[in-house]
């Protein structure tokens, strides 16, 4: 099953688990169904699609998450930022900067803890070290250029290979204009550093006046997977070879570990080195900031709003198993594409609805073929309660009337969303000023990334209370500076927004009146005031995003993230299938929604695996062919009605047919084999040993 | 003339002595083997200072063989052109490379970059490979040795009136010495090459010596069956207290400018960085003897000891001369950092430069356990629990773990307090052998009792915190699935890489489950269990 992912999604990504297609969701004819996935894709929600609506939809998916994926790598890149300019400082520096009186010259290396899991880093250190130094005002000294070579762990396997990718790596660049032909017997050979540095040479010489002679940058991805022996000696080879040679390794590792190298190589490789440590920003703190920038910033308008489930799945998978940028892209990816198997989501952006022309739109909805659709948008945008109390008859009369109203719920939703953005942001705010005031806030334990996901549910009342209440007891000075915190925070807003120009309102009307009353020392009724207006605007402000007209459309709300496709449990998924192979196999239509089939419908392995739970520790493999072959026997006289026999060649049949149900069950013997479900062990003749127990049924 | 040659060999060990404090026997030796009819196969035997050591040999060969030959008489034929390479094993790792770089320094050839980076072309004109075989490697020597002599001849030959005689005289005195450094390594990768080394003179018909430097004494080296030759052997002594300081003393990096400004290499502070170095010296000595240690220890506290005197200095275009009394103020103050100097660089968990960067000396850099401990801290939770458990199926004998961990309603009240029935007895029987088994260190264990140990851990302690879809009814079985997810796996592995569990099997074992080893300690493993509310030391076997 080909799915059709497109150019921005990332190549490298390891695995894409294509999920059991539900068998209530497949189209009408079964019969060349593998042809139909192909031709029109996945598509789960087809009785009621628009016609073409799957393609749409997924065009929409590709800008929704390019945008959102733009967005989150902007964010990340500027978390990464600092750490990287610190890098490429010290890269440049590696070599200026030695602290004299040592007794030999030191390998630079350059240790990366965290990176291995955030390849985006790597790529922007290597991509700013290749690109050609910028003229730094502060500095008077040009920063060297830099070469770069990459090594990776499968390069690696002996020192030969390493050594020889390493120069190669270098050499096959080789100086303006004197590519000259090595002949590969009489020349140094392409695994002699001494090659590297006869290179080299050529580019110091070539260097003039005060423009140092280039830098050789080697990346070591992934370290930890490398050989040790291999590493010590690759470390030794270049450490005799500086300073002539300014090598300098950088080492990505995968955890968080400053100390691996210590507990790795011994002392005397380590004495050759000068290890710089540096870490990867990493954490929940890391999480919140893309988040809070992604979905809860005034600044950037996704397309879609993830919803809480989505948010509580992504705090708890960074937290529970791997604290990765990547684990955190993927997540948001996935989260948006399963939102775009709703076929209302077609509207996510206008009503257009793919068509070349708005006025294109009523026409394709007025498609008998999308009558469907178009009776399942009118009950999800009119529940049955309004059309119930509507004496008026039907709320719209025609498509484009319907198309107008989708329209109206979208500005309707995007409004209450900003504004929902802002009465956090401003929640946010109050509650760190107040801590920051001294003040001790009872009850909200939750963690920033729970507020937010809590926000989306509209749960944060009693917050919001808490908050009014402290707020309302401030002092006079204590409330100017709250107002104060308050209004910077509101100027830093996009101002063309209505929904903040409300709130700036509020708080410099509030603001100037407590400048008025400053002589009055009366600062009470009018912090009262204040406390009052936060808890209206937070409880007015701050509610479920489920309760609005069409949320679908823009909101993944709280359906379930699918989980199993970011963390499945591969064992568990192989039993299941062969306990219940109809959920995953095509049946024949006249088994629909059959949830236990007899056995004798089951295919070969899957009746091997039901004897095999029957057995006991041990299975003796010719008894499990005996059981095996019954059960091929009682299915042959199932499918086959016994008719008159003729005992001609009967014997000849029997003979053939043992053969079969022995081609069958080796076969399926095989199949439970290679999934690792028999164990064969020396110890007892003619028997496999099983290696699952106790699976329930 | 014969004296002269003499002279400057003199003058030459007295260069090299001066550079190489301490190795004077050494070095007089060398050159006399070198200079006259030496052993054809010397065994350098340095089991303290061998980098130090290979690099006097490179020093001491190299000068020697830069004396020019031709500037003593022509009939003075005891002055031999010496031709020297030094090889290090574990840079020429293979049999091409080895032979290559031998050519290439013998000869004295650059490479260059133009001509394609050709090797030595050997004797005659091109075409002819010596880096292929060893048999090519013993043609090339005496190609290179008739080249050598040749070039002596042609130089001679506007001169040569008296005769081909004289020119062939001369020619029978170059002498090639090929110092092999880290000859160890030699063993490993290039072991056919031991041999035909020892007793290359023989082989290859041509006046080389064979120069051996290496760590590990001759007999652990040696190929069995007397098949090389005995090395005349030289031993190398570690150098006494009075070499290190002069070792020491001369790392100081000052230029000479008495007129400068003050600063921290200003050649007025030698006498200073001399006692300074005593100091040192009479602190570390108990902990390391390695003249090169010691001289990183000191390099990376001199700046920190200078600061207050160039401070007092400061402004000043001369520098003044600083008191007895300020000297051993100084001394005094800074003692008790050089031990925290020496725990933190000499395995080297910070460098040099790092550590003169450092505010406040006295204190160390934070100590290493509390630094793993909050970078395990750092860790997934899934982590936390994977290293939980490892630790206990570490710690655990794997009979017990039924009464450790067994989870049934009957069982659990019994269980609870100090982990089921201690049978005393049995213990006491075998108690004065018994090791405790945190002195005795993690037992290996195979993942799939760790995982069994992990489930239960989860089910306890985990479970609360999470939501549980309704598809799971019986008690136990979302803790089984969690064990099944890829994430946990991947978790394992990555502990793996990160050394925080220790994988004992080999990776290419496909049978039977990996087998680990946990790799925290016991206080890593309590502060962790306290973090997740983990009481570890209720689930330990032997507490004590």
């Amino acid at each position: 099953m080909s799915f059709p992912l497109g150019e921005d999604v990332d190549a490298s990504q390891p695995v894409i688990y294509i999920p059991p297609r539900d068998e209530t969701a497949t189209g009408p004819d079964t019969g060349d169904e593998t042809d139909q996935l192909l031709a029109e894709g996945y598509s789960p929600f087809d009785e009621r699609d628009l016609p073409g609506g799957y393609v749409a939809r997924f065009k929409l998916y590709r800008a929704a998450w390019k945008k959102c994926l733009a967005r989150v790598e902007h964010i990340i890149s500027s978390l990464h930022a600092p750490v990287v300019d610190e890098i490429v400082r010290s890269v440049h520096r590696a070599y200026d900067d030695v602290l004299p009186g040592l007794p030999y010259p030191e390998l630079p290396i350059i240790a990366i803890s965290g990176s291995s899991t955030s390849q985006g880093f790597i790529a922007n250190l290597a991509s700013r070290l290749e690109a050609s130094p910028v003229e730094d005002s502060e500095d008077e000294d040009p920063p060297p250029s830099s070469y770069i070579t990459h090594l990776y762990p499968s390069d690696c396997s002996n020192i030969m290979s390493t050594m020889k990718t390493l120069v190669s790596g270098f050499v096959d660049r080789p100086p303006a204009g004197q590519d000259v032909k090595r002949k590969p017997t009489t020349s140094l050979s392409s695994h002699d550093i001494e090659l590297l540095k006869v290179w080299h040479g050529v580019h110091r010489d070539a260097a003039e006046g005060p423009e140092p002679p280039p830098q050789l940058v080697v990346f070591l991805h992934e370290f930890e997977q490398f050989d040790e022996a291999v590493v010590q000696d690759l470390f030794y080879i270049c450490s005799s070879y500086v300073p002539q040679l300014p090598l300098i390794f950088v080492l990505a590792l995968s955890s968080p570990h400053n100390s691996f190298l210590n507990a790795v190589y011994p002392q005397s490789v380590l004495s050759l080195l000068r290890v710089d440590a540096f870490t990867v920003p990493s954490g929940t703190g890391f999480l919140e900031e893309v988040v809070t920038k992604t979905f809860f910033d005034l600044h950037f308008e996704p397309d879609i709003m993830v919803g809480p489930a989505t948010l509580d799945f992504l705090t708890d998978f960074f937290c529970r198993n791997s604290a990765s940028a990547e684990g955190v892209l993927l997540i948001l990816q996935l989260a948006h594409l399963k939102h775009f198997d709703e076929p209302l989501t077609a509207f996510v952006r206008d009503g257009q609805l793919d068509a070349p022309i708005a006025e294109l739109a009523p026409k394709k909805l007025s498609d008998p073929k999308a009558a469907a659709f178009v009776s399942s948008l009118f009950s999800w945008s009119f529940g049955p309660q309004k059309l119930a109390s509507n004496e008026e008859g039907w709320p719209v009369n025609d498509v484009a009337g319907l198309l107008a109203s989708i329209a109206e719920a979208r500005t309707d939703f995007c409004s209450h969303l900003r504004r929902l953005k802002l009465a956090f942001g401003m929640m946010r705010k109050v509650y760190e000023v107040i801590l920051d005031l001294g003040y001790r806030v009872t009850g909200t334990e939750m963690t920033s990334l729970e507020m937010m996901s809590a926000s989306l549910k509209g749960g944060l009342a009693r917050e919001g209370k808490h908050l009014g209440t402290i707020t309302r007891k401030l002092s006079g000075e204590k409330l100017s500076i709250l107002l104060g915190e308050l209004r910077s925070f509101l100027d830093e807003l996009p101002d063309h927004l209505d929904e903040v120009h409300e709130a700036q309102q509020c708080v410099t009307t509030t603001a100037a009146l407590l400048e008025d009353d400053k002589e009055s020392a009366d600062g009470a009724q009018i912090a009262d005031e204040f406390g009052d207006w936060l808890i209206g605007y937070f409880q007015e402000h701050i509610i479920n995003l489920e309760d609005l007209r069409l949320w679908e459309i823009w909101h993944t709300g709280s359906t379930p993230f699918p989980s199993e496709m970011i963390n499945p449990a591969s064992r568990a998924t192989i039993v299941s299938a062969l306990l219940q192979p109809h959920t995953f196999l095509s049946l024949p239509r006249d088994h629909p929604m059959a949830q236990r089939l007899p056995i004798l419908k089951l295919p070969d392995a899957s009746i091997l695996f039901r004897r095999y739970l029957e057995a006991g520790r041990m299975i003796n493999v010719y008894d499990w062919y005996e059981s095996f072959s019954q059960v091929i026997e009682s299915q042959r006289s199932h499918l086959v009605p016994a008719d008159g026999e003729d005992s001609n060649g009967h014997v000849d049949e029997e003979e053939d047919w043992k053969m079969h149900v022995q081609a069958r069950f080796v076969r399926a013997l095989h199949t439970l084999d290679f999934v690792g479900l028999v164990k064969h062990t020396g110890r007892k003749a003619e028997h496999v040993m099983r290696t699952v127990y106790d699976v329930p049924e | 003339m014969m004296a002269s040659y003499l002279e400057q060999l003199d003058c030459l060990t007295r260069d090299i002595s001066d550079s190489f404090p301490g190795n004077d026997a050494l070095i007089s030796q060398l050159v006399t083997l070198i200079t006259t009819c030496p052993p054809t196969f010397t065994y350098l035997h340095d089991p303290h200072t061998p980098r130090a050591t290979a690099s006097l040999v490179n020093a001491l060969t190299s000068s020697l063989s830069a004396i020019d030959a031709k500037s003593f008489a022509p009939d003075d034929d005891a002055v031999p052109i010496i031709a020297s390479a030094q090889v290090n094993a574990i840079v020429s790792f293979s049999h091409r490379l080895f032979y290559d770089t031998t050519f290439n320094r013998l000869a004295k050839w650059r490479p260059r970059w133009e001509d394609g980076c050709e090797n030595w072309p050997g004797g005659t004109a091109g075409g002819v490979r010596y880096n292929d075989s060893l048999d090519g490697f013993l043609h090339g020597l005496r190609a290179l040795q008739v080249q050598l002599c040749g070039a002596k001849t042609e130089v001679k030959s506007p001169r040569k009136g008296r005769g081909k005689t004289r020119a062939q005289d001369v020619a029978k005195v170059v002498k090639m010495v090929l110092v092999v450094d880290r000859v160890e390594r030699l063993k490993e990768s290039l072991p056919g090459l031991l041999v035909p080394l020892t007793r290359l003179a023989e082989l290859s018909r041509v006046d080389i010596q064979t120069i051996f430097i290496s760590q590990s004494p001759w007999e652990d080296i040696k190929p069995p069956l007397g098949a090389a030759v005995d090395p005349f052997h030289l031993l190398v002594h570690p150098p006494s207290q009075e070499d290190t300081l002069r070792i020491l003393t001369s790392h100081f990096p000052t230029d000479g400018d008495l007129a400068a400004a003050p600063h921290a290499y200003h050649p007025a502070l030698a006498q200073l960085y001399a006692q300074y170095a005593n100091a040192l010296y009479s602190i570390c000595s108990p902990f390391t003897r390695d003249p090169h240690e010691l001289a990183y220890v000191a390099a990376a506290q001199w700046p920190n000891f200078i600061a207050p005197v160039l401070e007092a200095q400061k402004g000043l275009s001369e520098f003044h001369v600083i008191s007895e009394d300020v000297r051993l103020r100084l001394l005094r103050v800074f003692l008790p950092s050089f031990t925290a100097a020496l725990e933190a660089l000499v395995p080297r968990r910070m460098h040099a430069r790092a550590w003169c960067r450092m505010p406040d000396l006295s204190e160390g850099p934070s100590v290493d356990e509390k630094n793993v401990e909050a970078v395990i801290r750092s860790l997934p939770t899934l982590q936390k629990y994977i290293l939980l458990s490892a630790f206990l199926a570490s710690s655990n004998p794997p009979r017990t773990d039924v009464r450790m961990f067994a989870r049934s309603h009957d069982t659990r009240s019994k269980r609870r307090r100090g982990g089921g029935t201690r049978r005393t007895p049995q213990r006491s029987a075998s108690s004065s052998a018994k090791v405790s088994q945190r002195l005795a260190g993690p037992t290996p264990f195979p993942l799939d009792r760790m995982n069994a140990i992990l489930a239960t851990l989860l089910e306890e302690h985990d479970l609360e915190t999470r939501v549980i879809g309704t598809e799971f009814t019986q008690p136990g079985e979302y803790s089984e699935m969690e064990l099944m997810r890829v994430h946990t796996s991947s978790a394992v592995a990555e502990l793996a890489a990160a050394h925080l569990l220790l994988r004992v099997s080999p990776p290419d074992r496909l049978d039977g489950p990996p087998m680990y080893k946990c790799g925290i300690s016991f206080d890593v493993a309590l502060a962790l269990g306290r973090d997740m509310r983990v009481p570890i030391l209720d689930l330990i076997w032997e507490t004590g």
